[in-house]
């Protein structure tokens, strides 16, 4: 696929409908019909079958912060206090000695000890239509297949785990639906089952007046309609029909995951969009759900940069240390990778409208949980940080490092797509070993 | 017969400046900027000879204040320092410095008709009033919810107002150390997914004192804020609402900053989207049916300086200065000079006056 047909294939991917967001339980099993117009077939295998099996046991989870367009390193991970481009916030001290963050961001200062933070990430495009799915397809070599998002890769690579809940949910602001793109050539049984605005998806719960018996009359009906659905088909079909359609019914089971949170929940993780996505997906994440993507959007930040960061930071910084916080507590941190990040970060130059442009020479990733190194710091940019000093990472290096803390071996692993393998992340990079345990 | 106006000089800083203000002896211009530095010029009929810049600040520099008679500059920082200054000095040292005055970014000054006190806001949600002589402080005045974004002084009655992130304008009770009653120009405001959009950005008293102004945007969203710039007006004795401005589209986002010329118009600077700023000329006595804001020609309007963050009106009460930023100021991904440096902006500021025919513009 040539550039062209790959930026078409991600605006494609990135305009989606209305009716794209609304999902029913009838759609979410529509979704596998559809699956087979879309290419579904023959996809979704494994060069080494036994990993998959082996990894499928694995408890390990995964929340993924993502920061909609573009954190600015500067108010946050990055800070250069009273330098030519450093903005007009102090920098505070944290909880690891001699390491510093954006006076915006108190709490996360508080457990800087328990995180890991590279601050010599440089990457390539410095659009968002090109950065957000390059990013979180980890910017694989191209061979010509739509690669999948981080969440796919994971709920292709793990499984679902034993919660039988759907491996991969997005919890965010706006609509919600099944998102079959992100799965890319993986087919859609690997896409995202977003939550919008904190709701369950419609017709999620059984309706009072459908009795148990008439609900298993139901099914009985259901599975015969599979079976001559499925005759003379590629199993695959059937089987992703299956899978989506426990999901949902697993889903259907957990209505207290929707329920109204606790008052102290919510002022613990702050009570705006992001504490309550941030909430949701730590429920999501204590249920079982293997890969948690929680979005906040509104980070393009143009104009007004500063007095945007003002706002935005406190409430990020508030939601990420209640988080991660909270998940030691339960004892779920060794469990859980947890990473936080954009598309890029922000320009140092300040334009008219004192805001900050797109900049992905120079910026940072945040994380911890499941087999990375806490508290430590590396990757560093020179003194106005404009640009990375020594050596630089770029996606496909984060790619290696989170399938090696998961505990997925990516120099071996790759996926057997159609007959072809496709390495899982960029063979040009590797695992940052500093920021492995 | 429309107003004109010549450009003067222009100054050009080498770095980012948020704010250009003419001394009250009309013979020096001081600006604050993005270096902690404050600039200073004297002014001349020949000529604007540069001075050594006034260290000691961190961060940035937005809020300035005059002593009334002398020579006396009172600035404050994002990192919450306030200071003194005699801006005549060769080599000024400080005054006196209050390194904490605030929590945080200090946003505005304002100091009072005699010169014996100051006041300050800024992000610690709070309003303070000091000594000149020694920035002792006098009072804390609480009543905000959030960040201050601006002051100004009644010029009759010395009432204190202040104006904040989410539109809400704060008269001050001094005797009391209360809130006395409260203008509400949340049409300033929008909370957009996170983010805190707007504010009262500036305020200026009408030449009869009667009628309070207040600037900032009618914000459309967060994130690469967007918003049509705005300005209402206040009857300062009903509270009502007598006048209401928008003054463009929804990428010239922001009033910063309003001051009465002499001639009895409201000047206004905007900036929005980069490249985009206006200078206007206001007749804040015509009344203007709904819609009808868009169709009005302006006494003078001036749209070819890009991004104005501030104006200083001279003490004749006929010239003023008008900081902008350097054009092409934006831009995603590395940008480098000839050399292979990344380079940042600068903040042209025009010096301006009255033309003396008709036919010259900017």
């Amino acid at each position: 696929m040539n550039n062209q047909n790959k930026k078409q294939a991600s605006q494609q991917q990135r305009l989606c409908t209305p009716a794209h967001h609304v999902m029913s339980r009838r759609e979410l099993l529509g979704v596998t019909a559809a699956s087979g117009l879309l290419g579904f077939g023959g996809l979704g295998g494994l060069v080494q079958p036994l990993v998959a099996d082996e990894l499928s046991q694995s408890d390990k989870q995964v929340l993924f912060i993502w920061i909609d367009g573009g954190m600015s390193q500067l108010e946050s991970w990055d800070p250069k206090p009273n330098t030519k481009f450093g903005g007009p916030f102090r920098s505070i001290q944290t909880t690891l000695p001699g390491i510093r963050v954006s006076e915006l961001m108190p709490k996360t200062a508080q457990i800087m000890h328990l995180l890991a933070l590279d601050r010599g990430v440089t990457t390539v495009d410095n659009s968002h239509s090109a950065g957000v799915p390059r990013i979180q397809r980890g910017d694989p070599k191209d061979r010509g297949v739509i690669y999948p998002y981080f969440g796919s890769a994971v709920a292709k690579l793990m499984g679902q785990g034993k919660s039988s809940l759907p491996p991969y949910i997005w919890v965010k602001p706006g609509s919600g639906g099944f998102k079959y793109q992100d799965a890319g050539f993986l087919g859609p049984r690997y896409g995202a089952l977003a939550i919008g605005d904190g709701q369950a998806p419609p017709n999620l719960l059984l309706p009072d007046t459908l009795s148990h018996d008439d609900n298993s009359a139901r099914n009985r009906l259901r599975n015969f309609a599979n079976q001559q659905y499925a005759a003379g088909r590629n199993p695959t079909f059937s089987e992703a029909q299956s899978f989506v359609f426990d999901s949902a019914d697993a889903l259907m089971s957990r209505q207290a995951l929707f329920a109204d949170p606790d008052p102290a929940d919510v002022q613990l993780y702050g009570d705006n969009e992001l504490g309550r996505d941030m909430l949701i997906g730590r429920k999501m994440l204590e249920a079982g759900v293997r890969f948690v993507k929680v979005n906040s959007y509104g980070w393009d930040t143009h104009g007004d940069n500063f007095n945007g960061h003002a706002s935005l930071m406190p409430r990020f910084d508030q939601a990420f240390a209640a988080v991660v916080l909270d998940l030691q507590e339960r004892g779920m941190l060794d469990k859980t990778l947890v990473i936080a990040m954009s598309e890029f970060g922000r320009t140092p130059r300040i334009n008219g409208h004192v805001g900050r442009d797109h900049w992905p020479e120079a910026w940072s990733i945040a994380m911890t949980g499941t087999g990375i190194r806490r508290g430590v710091v590396i990757g560093e940019t020179n003194k106005t940080g404009t640009f990375v000093e020594n050596e630089s990472h770029d996606i496909g290096d984060f790619f290696h490092t989170w399938f090696a803390a998961l505990g997925v071996n990516s120099l071996e692993t790759e996926y057997l797509n159609n007959g072809q393998p496709l390495p899982i992340a960029h063979d040009d990079c590797k695992p940052i070993k500093e920021l492995l345990t | 017969m429309p107003l004109t106006f010549d450009t003067t000089e222009t100054i050009n800083p080498a770095s980012q400046r948020l704010s250009a203000q003419f001394s009250p002896c009309g013979q020096y211009l001081v600006a604050g900027g993005l270096d902690g530095l404050l600039h200073r010029w004297l002014l001349s009929d020949e000529e604007c000879e540069g001075l050594p810049d006034i260290k000691g600040h961190h961060g940035w520099v937005e809020a300035l204040g005059f002593h009334p008679t002398e020579t006396i500059v009172y600035s404050g920082d994002s990192w919450g320092e306030l200071s003194c200054h005699d801006y005549a000095d060769e080599n000024p040292a400080a005054v006196w410095s209050i390194e904490s005055a605030h929590d945080g970014w200090l946003r505005a000054v304002a100091v009072g008709a005699d010169g014996s006190w100051l006041a300050s806001c800024g992000k610690d949600h709070s309003v303070q009033c000091r000594k000149t002589k020694n920035g002792k402080i006098m009072q804390r005045l609480v009543g905000h919810e959030t960040d201050v974004y601006s002051l100004i002084i009644h010029p009759e009655n010395q009432s204190l107002v202040s104006g904040d992130a989410h539109g809400q304008v704060i008269v001050w009770n001094r005797k009391k150390g209360s809130v006395e009653r409260r203008f509400d120009a949340s049409e300033l405001f929008l909370q957009h997914r996170l983010q805190d959009v707007g504010g009262v950005k500036c305020m200026a008293f009408s030449p009869d004192a009667k009628t309070l102004f207040v600037g900032g945007t009618r914000p459309k969203g967060g994130g690469n804020v967007q918003g049509v710039p705005l300005i209402v007006g206040f009857d300062w004795y009903s509270g009502k609402e007598v006048f209401k401005r928008e003054l463009g589209i929804v990428s010239d986002v922001y009033v910063h900053e309003i001051q009465f010329h002499s001639n009895g118009f409201l000047m206004a600077v905007t900036s929005g989207n980069p490249g985009t700023g206006q200078l206007l000329f206001i007749d804040t006595n015509a009344v203007l049916g709904e819609g009808e804001a868009e169709k009005t020609e302006y006494p003078y309007r001036n749209n070819t300086m890009s991004n104005c963050h501030s104006i200083s009106l001279h003490p004749d009460g006929e010239q003023f200065a008008v900081t902008t930023t350097s054009k092409g100021s934006n831009g995603n991904g590395r940008r480098l000079d000839k050399d292979g440096n990344y380079v940042g902006n600068h903040s042209p500021i025009y010096l301006m006056r009255p033309s003396n025919s008709t036919d010259k513009e900017l």
